[in-house]
């Protein structure tokens, strides 16, 4: 355990460690590009990564498969741990303007420009930089602009944390009703018995959504979440929820919010960061 | 320095100091509230553009200073809601803990044109260094009839924390939802890459949107989020802070006051809730 104890923790906290605490304090409005962001759908993911916020994070709607890192436009702010240390997130403090999930995640890479119109494989490709081994690595798609109302399904070919390539996601509805608005994201499940992912090879959709609009791959891996189940601030510890939880560096953290309802939700972070060997 | 175990953080957790705040009069779904002008130890609109700190009226205690060259931590609180308004329960225990830098007053809800009224504000007071994490908002300092109309986008033209002048950001996206409570607290989201804004230079309404009003621009930090874990039914609530993974650390110099996010939405409801009446204490700790 890298904190081994509450004394540990204390002491960490209290500036007792070789660099100060510091803490990743940011805001996501449902603004983007100064109109007001789509409407969430219930029991849906959204992603904020297109949001405004405080300080200025708001991401750009990506083109050819890109590594992620913390100096992407669009990541939340936060620093790389020191002197060969590992930073830890110790405690998550949330406020949320709407009932719902907050997650707060690894964004390792992602495309864009991907058609909802064509029920061919498109190409995703790229190379992710952290947890190169895949395990806990997720696959979603992300939708920029909005597809066409005609349901389908959607797969991935990718390769999984044992370097097998050629793996097929199980396949998930999208377009129409709650799968096609812009941010909305659609976990791809993996293929049984695979526990994560290195790389996705291609996307392909069964049939056309009737729209092309504009979708990618994104390849995540969690940190944290917390919930909210009537909107409002919450917050607790982490070492008392399993223990503190690292950040590797270089980190593309942000946000995605699992709604309870419609409204597009503003959210608050307050995340105590401290290091440790 | 540093405080190293629990025991020792328990035992230096000598200075206890009450707050208390009455309820918003009225408060909206899914927006920030800000406490500072309600009753407990009330803070009001400033005449001018001015700097904060724990002695200024509106502060929710003044921070006793540490003794002999300690670091003084906000070691715990307790907060209570004594008023649950409905079965569901109201969602109202949680708050967000801020250092309020600068304020001001004089700003009109019902003018389209460029507003400079007591702006730029004045320099950031020293515990807020360069701006990098300062955070802007617009409050409302009295109900009114302000923003009867749709103000349209409120822009926010400001200096970030590099010294960068006329970025442009704006205040939120919902304050033209009708919504005129004292106490609307709409903070601003800023320019691609901005970590902080240093001063606040002017607003600009889309549209002149009913009378005037009495609003100001906030600099501000936020310090601490508390609340529980999952909020529900919670009515109270008593946190060791090293139970949220976190202890912060504080000059001696904040303006502390508090704001929190209506849990309930109004239209459905006798009485609107998370404006309730709110009091409690803080723990500090020297070390």
């Amino acid at each position: 355990m890298p904190i081994n104890n509450v004394d540990e923790l204390v002491s960490l906290l209290t500036g007792g460690g070789a660099v100060p605490p510091r803490r990743l304090q940011a805001m996501k409005v449902p603004r983007i590009d100064n109109v007001a962001a789509a409407a969430t759908v219930a029991a849906q993911w959204t992603s904020l990564w297109r949001y405004n916020g405080m300080p200025g994070t708001r991401g750009a709607i990506p083109g050819a498969a890109a590594a992620c890192d913390r100096t992407t436009q669009g990541a939340l702010p936060w620093t790389n741990a020191t002197g060969g240390r590992t930073a830890f997130l110790t405690g998550r403090g949330l406020g949320v303007s709407q009932a719902g999930i907050v997650r707060v995640y690894d964004r390792l890479l992602h495309n864009g420009g991907l058609s909802g119109a064509l029920n061919t494989a498109q190409t995703v490709g790229g190379t992710i930089t952290r947890n190169t081994g895949g395990v806990g690595n997720e696959i979603w798609i992300e939708i920029y602009g909005v597809l066409g109302g005609t349901t389908t399904t959607v797969t991935a070919s990718y390769t999984n944390q044992n370097g097998v390539a050629g793996r097929t996601t199980i396949a998930q509805a999208i377009g129409g009703a709650g799968a096609s608005e812009a941010q909305r994201m659609i976990l791809l499940p993996l293929a049984d018995g695979d526990t994560g992912v290195q790389s996705v090879q291609s996307v392909t959709l069964a049939a056309s959504t009737g729209t092309a609009g504009s979708f990618g791959i994104t390849i995540c891996r969690p940190v944290i979440e917390i919930g909210n189940a009537v909107g409002g601030f919450a917050s607790d510890s982490l070492i008392l929820q399993g223990g503190p939880v690292a950040v590797d560096d270089n980190a593309c953290l942000s946000v995605a919010f699992l709604a309870n309802g419609t409204v597009a939700p503003w959210v608050f972070l307050n995340i105590p960061i401290v290091e440790s060997t | 320095m540093a405080i190293s175990t629990l025991a020792a953080l328990n035992a230096a957790t000598v200075l206890r100091r009450p707050f208390a705040k009455v309820g918003n009069g009225t408060s909206s779904f899914g927006g920030l509230m800000s406490k500072w002008t309600l009753a407990g130890r009330p803070g009001g609109a400033p005449a001018t553009a001015r700097t904060l700190n724990d002695t200024t009226p509106g502060a929710l205690f003044p921070i006793p200073a540490p003794l002999g060259g300690n670091q003084m931590f906000l070691a715990g609180g307790s907060l209570l809601c004594p008023i649950q308004t409905q079965s569901l329960g109201i969602g109202g225990a949680g708050f967000m803990l801020i250092d309020r830098l600068v304020d001001t007053s004089g700003l009109s809800g019902n003018l389209n044109t460029e507003q400079t009224t007591n702006l730029p504000t004045p320099a950031l007071p020293a515990r807020a260094g360069n701006g990098t994490g300062v955070w802007a908002a617009l409050e409302a300092f009295v109900p009114g009839s302000w923003f009867s109309a749709d103000p349209g986008t409120i822009a926010l033209k400001y200096t970030n924390e590099a010294g960068v002048t006329g970025r442009i950001g704006e205040f939120g996206d919902r304050i033209w939802n009708g919504n005129r409570e004292q106490g609307l607290f709409i903070p601003a989201w800023l320019a691609d890459g901005d970590m902080g804004v240093s001063a606040i230079e002017s607003i600009t309404l889309g549209a002149a949107a009913g009378t005037g009003g009495t609003l100001g621009v906030v600099l501000w930090r936020p310090i601490a989020i508390i609340g529980p874990p999952e909020m529900t039914y919670t009515r109270g609530q008593w946190h060791a802070f090293w139970d949220l993974g976190d202890i912060p650390q504080l000059t001696g110099d904040e303006c502390l006051s508090i704001l929190q996010i209506p849990a309930n939405n109004p239209t459905s409801f006798a009485q609107n809730h998370n404006a309730t009446p709110q009091s409690g204490f803080l723990h500090f700790a020297e070390g």
